[in-house]
């Protein structure tokens, strides 16, 4: 620990932006992609992760001084194992219907890759302050991401959004970006406008010169495989 | 016998292509991105999952079955030996998500060090990926299904033995391992295109995926085809446990009796 | 051995902390799941069996608004005055993407089919799911129309799925582009008969149908 670890307020808006858990990182993409067919599937699982993150950062910070580093691992993934189980009955308790749709996909946080490299990150090296500043950055990121993938997905996919009606009974509901293929589709492409967004290098005209690239004008040399 | 194999068929179809772990249940991506580059690798990466995710199904219905499903044999026996005469139901299921995880790290461990000694070929084929699996999603996605399939709520044509489970996890793999090859595959020709900046690396792969996942949304009610190709009109209800009942065409014998009451 | 000890003695204690986390939560907690999952068959009894009312769970037992019998749940389905009005059968089985959980809603003498409801299904949007609108469950729900008179499917036979409308009271019409989904509900159907109809027929024989009633 050379250098002095992010503040409170630099680790929560890295959570964020920088460090979105969904764009940046791409982590956790697997319930990312299975709860977004519609706004609040995406929102109950946005609030679970959220309460296993702050849950794990506050107990993990307190004995962090405690923690020997060979059964580290095996803390933290206790540690998330229960906050899980204790999210999922909570869920199931007060909003049945959303802990029936979800199914599976709860219990799967425990896996999430997110929630464990906070842990060897943050929570276990920092106090009490900045773990939870970081775990409700990370949380905001994550939830920013489910909502974008999950509105561009209800949006098109029903022409609702939260159940709201949004563009009308005339929308021909593009089934296929609330079935499986378009959780990938969308991700993939939101993916690319982020990337694109963020490139300092990408030339103005991106799509336009893309578009030539691939109707051969501009063809460039294969690169050479990596061996 | 040939019912038997009428149920692996089924499972294999339904689980491996229709219900795909990847394209339809979104589990397992971390490593299907990450290690899709060569052909070779995501086969190893294939088999360490089928190989791990089988030990650790079987674990997990071991221990689901005895101990935490509600009324479980083991946990009601001794429950019933402190409490003599008690009718209370026991249930532990609330630890199945912590039993979960550490049966699947250990699970881990022991294929590692198994495959280490007896099969040395076989752990430099595939051996760098077993730490990782730990954390594959797949693997506890498999021992949730397991655990859905054990209890006294599953209605009794839907319960799974430890053979139906095993045939489960083998078939989750193999659907696994078909999908991360195909995508290899298609990302070693990829090296050769030019992709546009942004959608580089898991842009591309993502896309790439959704494509893939149209084409296997094609395969949607085969299975329940299938079951009706195979359908006999003797019913068994065993087979019921992954196709449906005879299609209306066919009464089974209770309802051939109830046909002659009604006359 | 006093190594170890030494070293895991604080996942000792924080396994014995969760233990007792989880058991609170599971105390605190338990009832209230078990209690949603019950209502949420129990509040569709009104719809799916006439003149009966939705149980309420605070006055009577779980065994007193359902029994087990031939390896499914099947619910009282009672009036006002606690009179056996029909059945409510939950059942499952295959469907064109994945399982499809229903309730069935039957007469008292299981002859006639006096409501459908889907609880649970992934059938594939704008096709399948339709399984769970009018579209498709008039016919169990509200009957057929015959002869200028509305009348209810009967379970004698088996159900038929059929491309076109008919007036047989042992068909239903296939969705459009959905035939396999249309096709597994029947089955699902014909299947709960075939197995809970001669159970049913058992206890009333034994004169024990509107027992538990209060």
């Amino acid at each position: 620990m050379a250098n002095a670890l992010p503040t409170v307020g630099q680790r929560f808006t890295n959570g964020l932006f920088s460090e979105n858990p969904t764009f940046r990182q791409i982590l956790g993409i697997c319930p990312t992609l299975a709860v977004t067919y519609s706004v609040a599937s995406a929102l109950t699982m946005a609030g679970a992760v959220t309460f296993v993150l702050v849950c794990s950062a506050i107990l993990i910070s307190q004995i962090r001084h405690l923690l020997k580093p060979h059964l580290r691992i095996l803390v933290f993934t206790l540690t998330i194992a229960v906050f899980v189980t204790i999210a999922d009955r909570l869920v199931a308790a007060f909003l049945y219907d959303m802990s029936k749709q979800l199914g599976p996909y709860i219990p799967l946080i425990i896996v999430n890759c997110i929630i464990i490299a906070r842990c060897e990150i943050c929570f276990s090296k920092q106090g009490l302050v900045p773990a939870i500043g970081d775990a409700l950055g990370q949380a905001g990121g994550h939830t920013l991401g489910l909502l974008a993938i999950a509105s561009t997905r209800e949006i098109l996919g029903k022409g609702t959004w939260g159940g709201m009606s949004v563009l009308g009974d005339s929308w021909p509901a593009w089934g296929v970006l609330a079935a499986a293929p378009g959780a990938f589709l969308t991700l993939g492409l939101l993916l690319a406008l982020v990337n694109h967004l963020t490139d300092k290098q990408a030339k103005p005209m991106w799509p336009f010169g893309a578009l030539f690239n691939l109707l051969g004008r501009k063809r460039q040399v294969a690169p050479v495989r990596e061996k | 016998m040939l019912d038997y194999l009428r149920i692996i068929i089924l499972m294999a179809v339904s689980t491996a292509l229709i219900n795909n772990m990847i394209f339809h249940y979104f589990v397992g991506l971390c490593p299907f991105i990450g290690v899709s580059r060569r052909v070779d690798m995501a086969f190893g990466m294939g088999m360490a999952v089928m190989f791990v995710v089988t030990v650790a199904a079987s674990l997990s219905w071991t221990v689901t079955y005895y101990i935490t499903s509600p009324g479980a044999p083991l946990s009601q026996a001794i429950y019933n030996l402190v409490y003599p005469g008690s009718t209370t139901l026991v249930d532990l299921s609330i630890l199945n998500y912590v039993v979960y995880i550490f049966l699947i790290a250990s699970a881990v461990q022991l294929v590692e060090m198994y495959v280490r000694k007896f099969f040395p070929p076989l752990y430099k084929a595939f051996g760098v990926f077993l730490p990782l699996i730990t954390t594959n999603c797949l693997i506890l996605f498999v021992c949730l299904e397991v655990a859905k399939h054990i209890g006294p709520e599953v209605a009794r044509d839907a319960l799974w033995r430890l053979d139906h489970t095993m045939i489960y996890a083998i078939t989750a793999g193999l659907g696994f391992t078909i999908a991360i090859v195909i995508m290899a595959g298609i990302r070693e020709e990829l090296d050769h295109a030019d992709v546009p900046r942004a959608l580089r690396g898991p842009g591309i792969t993502l896309v790439i995926t959704g494509i893939l996942a149209l084409a296997f949304m094609g395969l949607l009610g085969m299975d329940r085809k299938l079951a009706d190709l195979f359908a006999k009109p003797a019913e068994n209800t065993a087979t019921r446990l992954v196709a449906s009942p005879d299609a209306a065409g066919q009464p089974n014998p209770a309802a051939r009796a109830a046909n002659q009451d009604a006359k | 051995m006093k190594k170890y000890i030494a070293d895991a003695w604080l996942v000792i204690v924080l396994g014995l902390a969760f233990g007792a986390a989880l058991a609170g939560v599971q105390m605190g907690l338990g009832p209230v799941i078990y209690q949603n999952k019950l209502n949420e068959a129990l509040s569709r009894i009104p719809a799916l069996v006439p003149h009966a009312v939705q149980p309420d769970l605070m006055k009577v037992s779980p065994d007193q608004v359902m029994l087990r019998e031939a390896g499914s749940t099947i619910y009282y389905a009672r009036d006002e005055k606690g009179r056996q009005v029909g059945w409510v059968i939950q059942a499952a089985g295959q469907g064109f993407a994945d399982r499809i959980e229903v309730l069935i809603g039957v007469s008292e003498d299981v002859s006639l089919i006096t409501g459908l409801y889907v609880l649970d299904h992934k059938e594939s949007p704008g096709y399948g799911d339709r399984i769970a609108t009018p579209e498709y469950q008039d016919p169990f729900n509200k009957g057929k129309v015959v002869g200028g008179e509305l009348r209810r499917l009967r379970t004698d036979q088996p159900l038929k799925v059929t491309p076109e409308k008919t007036d047989s009271l042992h068909e239903v019409k296939a969705l459009t582009g959905a035939t396999i989904s249309s096709e597994s509900v029947a089955a699902i159907v014909n299947d709960a008969m075939a197995k809970v109809k001669p159970a049913l027929r058992a206890r009333a024989a034994a004169g024990q149908p509107v027992s538990g009633g209060n």
